[in-house]
């Protein structure tokens, strides 16, 4: 009995001894199974609206976005297409963390500066993405001649946001953005200087590179009086390798923050929307 | 008793030798990846997060590495490596297991391997080539593998079909050193 015993304790001695699996066991460590999260957009815009994700350090952005004009019209402007307001704007990561951005667009024929900068990021010690951007935009479109007694900080307005991210599952990403716009300039009486403003706005991911977007800004300031719509659009991302091409529809024609925010002039429920594309390609 | 005890002193005493002998280890070793094409922007990433494992006693060896570590020069590449190719989230490392035919301790030389990668989730099995130098009580493990990302069930998406090569070189440099 002690004979069987010994016997098979030395094969099984014997058999762990020759087993490769334990070896890899023995450098397997859960170390590596760290967890980390995934940005939660790919693109530095969700649709109109900044969204958490910046440009890595030394990466270099051209943007180029059309809005067309009202899907409306019909054939009378091939649905819009005649009339395309447009930006063309460079992007540049000073580091991972802080953006700098210069561009114009055609709608009022806006200058636009701006910063972002990432707080922090979505892991496991912290469960958000924090990006702040601060932008200033110029419109240069206002002639001397036809408002002599326009000053250039009337041209003005400034957009302070602060975007809450978080990537929900791997294919879902929601973003939170309190936003203050300044206008120095009332366009008209119906208008106001400041604006509170709350944008949401989301990623679901159909395929690797195929994503569905939308985007909602509710303004808390809009005068009752006032003509101007909440800006609401829904887009496609698609992915092509240095690329990233977002299609969308939108009740906003306008391309920059301050003006697509307070000025949108479509309706949904009518029809009056706008077809545009924004183009991004990393260098 | 006594001559079973005496029997069992036998049957332990080949498997006494292989205790004896060390095992060595890194936890630094290099791995570096080329997919690139000609005429195209360079697809290449390395790692320095390799750890390897060698039982000199039975020419076992292993190796294991956390795909997230591979840097490549362009931010946006690694991104794509991770999110769109190898699924890191869910497949977070790779490994080996396999065993040196005929190791020899303490022998540099050229030698076979025999055994089992996992990358992306999928098993293939896999034999090559080792260069080993032994100095200064370390073994020196070198080599190079050619794999096809489509054995592993990466899909690579028509669009930038003709930008990444259809197999893939890793290069792998480990210092092993005896484990304490």
């Amino acid at each position: 009995m002690k004979l069987l015993f010994f016997l098979f304790s030395s094969i099984f001695i014997c058999s762990s001894v020759l087993a490769q699996d334990d070896l890899l066991n023995e450098i397997n460590t859960d170390s590596i199974d760290e967890q980390f999260e995934m940005p939660a957009f790919k693109a530095t815009r969700i649709i109109n609206g900044e969204s958490s994700k910046l440009a890595a350090k030394k990466e270099f952005h051209l943007v180029i976005s059309h809005r067309f004009g009202s899907i409306k019209d019909g054939f009378t402007t091939f649905f819009g297409l005649d009339n395309a307001n447009t930006y063309i704007g460079l992007l540049y990561g000073i580091t991972d963390k802080l953006n700098v951005s210069l561009g114009r667009e055609t709608y009022r024929k806006t200058i636009v500066g701006s910063l972002k900068y990432k707080i922090t990021e979505q892991s496991k010690d912290f469960p958000l993405h924090l990006v702040a951007f601060a932008g200033i935009y110029a419109n240069t479109q206002l002639s001397d001649n036809a408002y002599p007694e326009l000053t250039n900080t009337d041209r003005l307005s400034f957009l302070y946001q602060l975007q809450v991210a978080r990537r929900l599952t791997d294919h879902f990403s929601l973003q939170l953005t309190p936003k203050y716009v300044r206008q120095n300039l009332k366009y008209s009486d119906y208008d106001i200087y400041n604006y509170f403003i709350l944008g949401a706005g989301g990623r679901y991911k159909v395929s690797k590179r195929v994503a569905l977007t939308a985007e909602y800004d509710y303004n808390f300031s809009r005068p009752e009086q006032n003509p101007f719509k909440n800006p609401l659009s829904l887009g496609v991302d698609l992915e092509t390798g240095g690329h990233v091409f977002q299609l969308l529809f939108s009740n906003a024609q306008a391309n920059l923050p301050p003006s697509y925010l307070t000025y949108a002039t479509g309706d949904w429920s009518e029809g009056e929307i706008y077809f545009g594309f924004n183009i991004v390609r990393v260098f | 008793m006594k001559r079973y005890f005496i029997l069992y002193i036998i049957l332990l005493f080949p498997l006494k030798n292989s205790y004896s002998q060390t095992k060595y280890k890194t936890e630094v070793g290099e791995c570096n990846f080329s997919a690139s094409v000609p005429a195209f922007e360079p697809i290449e990433a390395k790692s320095d997060k390799l750890i390897g494992i060698l039982d000199e006693g039975t020419g076992n060896i292993a190796a294991v590495i956390p795909i997230k570590s591979f840097e490549f020069p362009i931010a946006l590449m690694q991104e794509h490596f991770n999110e769109n190719y190898l699924d890191t989230k869910k497949y977070p490392k790779a490994t080996f297991k396999g065993v040196i035919k005929d190791f020899l301790i303490k022998q540099s030389g050229t030698y076979q391997y025999q055994g089992t990668l996992s990358i992306h989730g999928e098993e293939q099995s896999i034999s090559g080539e080792l260069l080993i130098l032994y100095e200064n009580n370390t073994y020196n493990v070198s080599s190079q593998m050619t794999l096809m990302p489509e054995d592993y069930k990466i899909k690579i998406p028509k669009i930038v079909y003709k930008k990444i090569a259809e197999t893939v070189i890793v290069q792998l440099k480990l210092n092993l050193a005896p484990t304490s």
